[in-house]
């Protein structure tokens, strides 16, 4: 996809990268964002849990992306949004859907108790990941997760944002 | 039995597990994409360590981060230590007011059943 400047910046305005997502792309991407946090005026809390979510998106983009993928790190008034986008297997779609909208159901300690019970009883799948990602990003985020399905070139984009608030 | 020490790197942590002493010691960051992996040689190390453990085991858990790929293996190292037939007991250190990795502690302590300290420290 062509991005314009004014694309880029409404979509991400703090760090935008598009591509194909390797081990060494998430290296530098991790560095870009705990450096350019590190400078902000913001708590050792607020700069942790971006770092956080950073890395459990980009490693879940590493392990379930086949194509190129986007991610961006947005700064709001109150808050900052880390986004990713990536193209997803149609037969997938329903499934995750019903996923996100059962988890940005539960309440704080709903989602404390599936986190435990699935960290205790969940076992690995195949690709080495510990099914736990989204609970977590759900769990620490305070906030929904953001998403949205749409069609492009004949595939189905996945688009998703975790907010972080500002503290 | 030999000590395993790894030294850290950006993505893991340092890790140091004396058999003579019955210090395990893991500090640092643990956000390796292959959690197994890295976690794999640790768990061969304290598996062959049961077998003739020291009388008494301390574990100091200082970790700055984790992710949730790892913290399915720091739970299943810290399952086998649960199953050790000597004492084992656990130290889980939180640099000050990081309530994310007070509450990781805390999550571990409900699930395992062993002697478990949270501790607040300013420096890991």
């Amino acid at each position: 996809m062509e991005w314009t400047a004014s694309e880029i910046d409404d979509f991400a305005n703090v760090l935008f990268f598009e591509g194909e997502i390797n081990e060494q792309l998430i290296d530098d991407l991790l560095n870009q964002v705990e450096l350019y946090f590190s400078e902000e005026a913001i708590s050792k809390k607020t700069q942790k849990r971006i770092y956080h979510f950073s890395v459990e998106l980009l490693q879940n983009l590493l392990h379930h992306a086949t194509e190129s993928v986007v991610f961006g790190v947005h700064e709001e008034q109150n808050m900052f949004l880390l986004k990713i986008r990536n193209t997803i297997p149609a037969v997938q779609q329903l499934q995750l859907e019903e996923y996100l909208d059962a988890l940005n159901e539960l309440t704080e300690d709903q989602l404390k108790m599936l986190y435990k019970e699935r960290l205790e009883k969940g076992s690995f799948s195949d690709k080495g990941t510990a099914g736990l990602g989204m609970i977590e990003l759900r769990r620490k985020s305070q906030n929904k997760i953001g998403y949205t399905f749409y069609e492009f070139n004949g595939k189905v984009v996945f688009e998703m944002s975790v907010s972080v608030n500002k503290q | 039995m030999k000590t395993l020490q790894l030294e850290n790197t950006p993505k893991t942590p340092l890790v140091k597990l004396d058999s003579t002493t019955g210090k395990l010691i893991f500090q640092g960051r643990s956000i390796p994409e292959d959690a197994i992996g890295f976690y794999e040689g640790i768990m061969d190390w304290i598996v062959e360590y049961a077998k003739s453990p020291a009388t008494k085991t301390v574990v100091e858990m200082r970790f700055e981060y984790f992710n949730t790929a790892s913290s399915k293996c720091i739970l299943d190292v810290l399952k086998k230590l649960e199953s050790f037939q000597s004492d084992v007991f656990i130290e889980w250190y939180f640099e000050e007011d990081d309530e994310d990795m007070q509450e990781a502690g805390e999550d571990y302590h409900a699930i395992i059943n062993l002697p478990f300290k949270i501790i607040e420290t300013e420096e890991l």
